[in-house]
C-alpha cells in the first residue's frame, strides 16, 4: 500500500498506522464518553424527556474502488473486511505477505507437533479440557538436544534453520498481531499470560475445540471496528490490513 | 480539542458518574433468567435435546454492543454442530449452527437451578471499586463480556459468572472476575498484562 500523506486526523481517508497512533486517544475518549453515558442514562435514571447526546464518531473514510491484495474486486468492504478478520483469526496465517505452506515456519511447526507427540501429549484433549500447554520451551529445547533436530533447512533460502531459536523468538505467534487473545481470554481455565497456549499448533487445537467462542469474538471485534470508524467497512478493512501488516504491539 | 482536554472531561464525566450513582446500577444488561427461555426454545428449534452450554452478554450491551445475549447450545446427538442464539436489541432471535471440524466438547448442562445471582446483580458485583478502576484506566474496553459458564468439565463443577474487560484491539490487557453464580462470592479476579519479551 502506498504511504498516505500526513493529514489532520479528521481528514485521514484511510488512517496508516501512525495516525491510527494519534487516534487512539481520540477513539478511547469516545469510547470512554459512550460507556460513561450509558451509565448514566440507565444507572442513574435520567429523566425520559431528555435527548440523549449524540456521541460522535470518526468521520467515514473514503473507499476508493477496489481493494489491495488477493482481494477480487467485486468483493463488498464489509465482506472483505470479514474475511481479513477470518484470516487474522487464523492460526496459520503469516503476517507481511508471508506464505506459510512450504515456509520455515511450516517445517519448524511440524518439530513442535513431533515434540508434542514425543512426549504423548493430545492437543485435541487438551483443548477440549481447557488445560493450558503443557508444553515448556524447556522442554522442547530437550527434545530438539535428543532428537538431533534444533537446526533445519528453511525451505526458501536453503540456510540453516534454528527451530529453537525460532520458538522463543517468535513463539509461533507473535508476528500474528494482538487478535488471539482476545479469544484466548474467554476460554474458562486457559492463562492469556502463557505464551505456549499461543504456539501455532495448541492455538488451532484450541480454536478447533471451541469455534462458538472464536465466532463470538469474530462478530464483536467486526462491531467494535465498525462502530470505531461510523460503520465504514472499507476504513475498517484498511485499520486490519495495517495490523495484518504490522501487528499491534506497539 | 487537545488530548489533555479530552482526558480532562473524561476523567470529569466518570468522577460525576461515580459519585451519582453509587449504590446504583454499574451498567444496565438485561436479565438472562427472564430472556432465556425464549433462547431456549429457538434452540430446540435446531435439536430437541439442546442443552445451554454457556451464555453471554456484551459489556455494554444495547446500542453500543452487537447483541444483547448470546446462548451456546450443544445437543448429545449433534457431534459437529453447536447452536449460537442471538437476541438482538429490537427482540428478535437468530440462530447460527456453528460447525465443528472436531467432536462437541459435551459439556454438563447449565440448568435454571444452577445459578441464582442474575446477570445484572452479577455484573453489579463484578464491577466494584476494583473493576470500575479498570474501566476507567482503559475506557476503551469494547470487547467486554459478562458470561454465565460451567468453570470446568468435571460433573458438578461449578456455575459462574465470568466478566472479561478487554479492548479488543489492546487484547493482551484485561480483567477476568469469576464470581459463584449461586452466592454472588467474587471468587477470582486476575488482571491481564502482556507477556514479558
Amino acid at each position: 500500500m502506498a504511504p498516505l500523506p500526513q493529514a489532520d486526523v479528521y481528514s485521514c481517508p484511510l488512517p496508516p498506522r501512525g495516525n491510527m497512533q494519534l487516534l487512539r486517544p481520540l477513539a478511547r475518549t469516545l469510547r470512554a464518553m459512550a460507556l460513561l453515558l450509558a451509565a448514566f442514562q440507565t444507572g442513574c435514571r435520567f429523566e425520559p424527556d431528555i435527548v440523549p447526546l449524540e456521541i460522535p464518531t470518526l468521520p467515514p473514510s473514503a473507499f476508493g474502488g477496489s481493494l489491495e491484495g488477493s482481494a477480487p474486486t467485486v468483493e463488498s468492504p464489509e465482506t472483505a473486511m470479514m474475511r481479513l478478520l477470518d484470516e487474522m483469526l487464523d492460526p496459520y496465517d503469516m503476517p507481511l505477505g508471508m506464505t506459510y505452506i512450504g515456509s520455515a515456519h511450516e517445517a519448524a511447526d511440524e518439530v513442535l507437533a513431533g515434540a508434542y507427540a514425543y512426549y504423548g501429549y493430545d492437543l485435541e484433549e487438551l483443548a477440549a479440557s481447557r488445560q493450558d500447554n503443557p508444553l515448556t520451551e524447556e522442554m522442547f529445547r530437550d527434545y530438539l538436544e535428543r532428537q538431533g533436530v534444533r537446526w533445519i533447512t528453511d525451505p526458501h533460502t536453503n540456510e540453516p534453520f534454528d527451530v529453537y531459536a525460532w520458538l522463543v523468538q517468535d513463539r509461533g505467534i507473535e508476528a500474528r498481531g494482538d487478535l488471539h487473545p482476545e479469544v484466548v481470554k474467554q476460554i474458562p481455565g486457559i492463562d492469556a499470560e502463557n505464551v505456549m497456549n499461543y504456539e501455532r499448533n495448541y492455538l488451532q487445537a484450541l480454536y478447533s475445540a471451541h469455534p462458538t467462542v472464536v465466532q463470538r469474538v469474530r462478530y464483536r471485534i467486526a462491531n467494535e471496528l465498525l462502530e470505531r470508524y461510523g460503520n465504514d467497512a472499507a476504513a475498517v478493512y484498511e485499520y486490519l490490513s495495517n495490523l495484518d501488516l504490522m501487528g499491534t504491539s506497539d | 480539542m487537545n488530548s489533555a482536554v479530552r482526558r480532562t472531561l473524561a476523567s470529569s464525566l466518570l468522577l460525576a458518574v461515580l459519585a451519582s450513582c453509587k449504590d446504583q446500577q454499574s451498567l444496565p444488561v438485561v436479565s438472562l433468567r427472564e430472556e432465556l427461555p425464549r433462547l431456549e426454545e429457538a434452540a430446540r428449534l435446531w435439536n430437541s435435546a439442546a442443552y445451554l452450554a454457556d451464555a453471554e452478554l456484551p459489556i455494554p450491551g444495547g446500542e453500543h454492543g452487537p447483541w444483547l445475549v448470546s446462548a451456546s447450545f450443544n445437543s448429545p446427538t449433534e457431534q459437529y454442530q453447536s447452536l449460537l442464539v442471538f437476541l438482538r436489541e429490537d427482540g428478535t432471535i437468530d440462530t447460527e449452527i456453528i460447525p465443528h471440524t472436531v467432536p462437541v466438547v459435551q459439556v454438563e448442562p447449565i440448568e435454571a437451578n444452577d445459578w441464582e445471582v442474575d446477570s445484572q446483580e452479577a455484573l453489579d458485583i463484578a464491577l466494584d471499586e476494583e473493576g470500575m478502576q479498570f474501566l476507567e484506566e482503559h475506557p476503551g474496553a469494547g470487547c467486554s463480556s459478562l458470561a454465565l459458564v460451567r468453570i470446568g468439565l468435571e460433573p458438578d463443577s461449578p456455575v459462574v459468572w465470568r466478566l472479561v474487560l478487554s479492548d479488543c484491539l489492546d487484547s493482551w490487557v484485561g480483567q477476568t472476575t469469576e464470581i459463584d453464580a449461586t452466592t454472588g462470592e467474587v471468587i477470582g479476579r486476575e488482571t491481564h498484562r502482556p507477556p514479558a519479551p
